[in-house]
């Protein structure tokens, strides 16, 4: 059966390439484009994997988080970040000491995508402990 | 007689009667000439020969005058008569004596015609001293030796707030005229301008006293001289003339002139300005004390000069110097201006000039004063200044490009990931079913979206001057249109409206940012509501006529959030930003603002939070001048 994979991304042009790519993986995917939507479908469908983006409108990808392993303490969530004024490094670190599963820089390629999302999905269904992130 | 004509050396007395300046004549009892000297016989000549003529038949004319009647009474009486008149018949004034004897009439007369003259002269030049005397407004004193005065005028009178009475008889040298002299000290009757004059004998002119007035209860100043005269064979002064004036208003006006010059020096010396005047008709310059010390000269060996001037003038600025004063000569009034001068110890000074010209009743110019003011200090702290300012516009520009680079950033990952994730995927060939278009698509849309942001850094570093050339922002939105409603989420609706405007001289690549920029503002206020962006372009002013003043404006609406006082305030700074972390980098309206300000044009914004925000551009119309090309080929 194939995995169920949230993307939370805002960028659009962003969001259609990973879909692109995790649809071709043989991912299941479904999008948003923001934290307080995702929030919403992840409620509704409890998929096996998230995929979201730090910075994002309305609700804060790193809220959203927080608010995903409340609901869900087991739930796999890989942060994704272009950076910004803060160090993109420091800001992923940040992430995965909150709850992310793992962690993604853009840009990625496809071998770091694709090795991240089949990584975090094989992991036991435990509250994650900080399990370091990629750098590219 | 006979007596007489007997003493020895006594003259015969018939040579007496000829050799007399009178006229002698001797008549008979019976009116007949007898005898007539040669003064009479000349003076009565025009009647031809008289000797032996009948006198009132000669003379009919004297019957009825005082000398008839006088040689009548004469003749009658035998008592000597006198008469003197005027003889009209032979225009003269004339004194006769008539002398009776047994045998007739020794007549004596004399033409005293001019003595009359000189007695009727005497008399008018008299009456005219009295005149002059009475109503000039010199005050005039006559003192005799004894220090009376024989007689004063009503000027003086007035002049020393006495009367006449009190004056004329009176000693002049009285305490209660409170003499006082240039110098404020109380003169002493011995130094009184009578008394050195009769002591001296000599004339004393211009001296200043001041007298207590009476009259008007106040010391008046008055400028005096004494001239002493003299009687023949006297060495002594036999009295002095006092002639005086007051000038007491003409002091007050000199110690008021000689303030207000003193205050303007000092004036002109607090606030470092200095004046010059030049009289254009006779050429004559004159400079202020300030000036003097600003072109470090001595005032007093010093003539001023238009040559001196062009000395002084650094040499790079003489040229300049020249041409101002020959156009103010010939009358063209000239725009402040600055210059240096060089002074003698080689110190370098800025000079700031503002002229203007003198004119006499009939317009003319006559002349010119200039102010000039010291500004070097100005000058030098102005340029330290602006030297301090674009080294902290550098050092901003440095430290935003930094903050930028990690804006940016966000951006540019995020516009790299479909680039490195589809183009992964095309190179192994591995391309997903049906989605290969697609794909690359979105591969060039990324590229194009990570040369726009380099464009918009560049924009923001460089600053780089825009290629200008004609542009129709009508046209310019129309065309931008179908890629704004592609970029705007389904949620937000786009409107036009567009006016007909005139072509300006903009940088069509820089327009095109402004208006993504704004739109892209306009839709992040809206964000996930639903909302319209309006764009409108509007000639405005007389923007058609090709007028000056006229403007295209360029307006984007939207009816978003809004932004409070601050917000609005801060709206064009640089990186000021109300978006989340990352959400912008805060440049865009500042980048809308930097390519407006270059095209001479301005911005407004107006916005209350809820209200929504309106954005005015207005982009200046300009007349195209004629290229020099065109105006080469009309030459045949």
């Amino acid at each position: 059966m194939k995995a169920r994979i949230l993307l939370i991304e805002d960028d659009p042009d962003a969001l259609l390439a990973i879909e692109i790519l995790l649809s071709h993986l043989g991912y299941k995917v479904e999008t948003a484009r923001n934290g307080r939507e995702g929030l919403k479908m992840f409620r509704a469908n409890a998929p096996d994997l998230v995929l979201t983006d730090i910075i994002m409108p309305e609700a804060e990808g790193i809220e959203t988080i927080i608010a995903m392993r409340r609901l869900q303490p087991n739930a796999k969530i890989v942060a994704m970040s272009g950076g910004g004024p803060m160090n993109r490094v420091s800001l992923l670190d940040m992430t995965l000491k909150l709850g992310a599963s793992d962690t993604l820089a853009k840009p990625f390629d496809g071998e770091q995508l694709a090795d991240a999302v089949r990584t975090v999905l094989k992991q036991p269904a435990v509250s994650p402990t900080a399990s370091g992130w990629r750098e590219v | 007689m006979n007596a007489i004509s007997k003493v020895p050396g006594f003259l015969d007395p018939v040579t007496i009667l000829e050799t007399t300046t009178d006229c002698v004549i001797f008549i008979d009892r019976d009116w007949r000439f007898r005898y007539l000297n040669s003064k009479a016989a000349s003076e009565l000549s025009e009647r031809g020969d008289l000797l032996g003529a009948n006198l009132w038949e000669a003379f009919p004319e004297l019957a009825g005058t005082d000398f008839g009647t006088a040689y009548r009474r004469a003749m009658a009486d035998g008592v000597p008569t006198r008469a003197e008149a005027f003889f009209a018949p032979l225009n003269s004034w004339f004194v006769a004596n008539a002398y009776p004897s047994p045998d007739g009439l020794t007549v004596f007369f004399r033409d005293t015609t001019h003595v009359k003259l000189h007695e009727a002269a005497l008399g008018a030049s008299e009456e005219r001293f009295r005149m002059l005397f009475e109503t000039l407004t010199q005050g005039v004193l006559f003192v005799n030796r004894d220090g009376v005065i024989t007689d004063a005028n009503p000027a003086a009178a007035e002049l020393l707030g006495v009367s006449l009475e009190a004056m004329r008889g009176h000693v002049y040298h009285s305490p209660s005229w409170q003499i006082i002299d240039d110098a404020g000290q109380v003169l002493p009757t011995a130094e009184y301008l009578t008394t050195v004059a009769l002591r001296t004998g000599l004339v004393e002119r211009g001296r200043i006293m001041s007298i207590f007035n009476r009259k008007l209860g106040e010391h008046r100043w008055l400028r005096g001289d004494a001239i002493p005269q003299f009687s023949p064979g006297d060495p002594n002064p036999t009295g002095v003339c006092i002639l005086f004036s007051d000038i007491t208003e003409h002091r007050r006006a000199e110690t008021e002139l000689s303030a207000s010059q003193a205050h303007l020096a000092r004036a002109q010396r607090v606030a470092a300005v200095g004046s010059a005047e030049v009289d254009f008709r006779t050429d004559r310059w004159k400079w202020s004390d300030e000036t003097y010390r600003m072109y470090g000269l001595d005032e007093a060996t010093t003539t001023p000069s238009f040559e001196l001037l062009l000395s002084l003038v650094h040499e790079d600025d003489r040229e300049r110097i020249r041409s101002v004063i020959e156009h103010t000569r010939r009358g063209i009034e000239q725009k402040p201006m600055e210059y240096r001068i060089v002074r003698a110890d080689g110190q370098v000074r800025v000079l700031h000039r503002e002229a203007e010209l003198i004119r006499d009743s009939a317009g003319a110019v006559t002349g010119v004063i200039a102010t000039k003011r010291d500004v070097t200090e100005l000058r030098a702290a102005e340029r330290e200044k602006a030297e301090l300012h674009a080294q902290l516009l550098h050092s901003q520009r440095l430290e935003a490009l930094g903050t930028l680079a990690g804006g940016i950033a966000h951006d540019l990952n995020n516009t790299l990931v479909p680039v490195t994730l589809l183009s992964g995927l095309l190179l192994k060939g591995d391309v997903p079913e049906g989605r290969m278009h697609e794909c690359l698509e979105l591969i060039q849309k990324s590229a194009a979206r990570g040369r726009d942001l380099i464009k918009r850094i560049l924009t923001f570093a460089r600053r780089s001057e825009p290629e200008q050339g004609w542009v129709d922002v009508t046209a310019l939105v129309g065309g931008v249109m179908p890629l704004l409603r592609s970029t705007l989420p389904s949620t937000i609706a786009i409107r036009e409206r567009l006016g007909a405007v005139p072509s300006i001289m903009a940088d069509e690549g820089q327009l095109n940012q402004v208006i993504m920029n704004l739109v892209k503002n306009a839709a992040d206020a809206i964000g996930d509501r639903v909302g319209v962006i309006v764009i409108e372009v509007a000639a405005e002013g007389n923007a058609m006529s090709e007028g000056a003043g006229g403007a295209v404006r360029l307006s984007v609406i939207d009816n978003g959030c809004g932004m409070g006082k601050e917000a609005r305030r801060r709206a064009f700074e640089p990186f000021f930003t109300t978006k989340a972390v990352n959400e912008g980098t805060g440049l865009g309206l500042s980048v809308v603002h930097g390519i407006i300000t270059s095209h001479g044009g301005s911005i407004s914004v107006d916005s209350r939070p809820g209200k929504g925000t309106r954005l005015d551009i207005r982009l200046p119309v300009r007349v195209p001048a004629p290229s020099l090309n065109e105006e080469e080929e009309e030459i045949p």
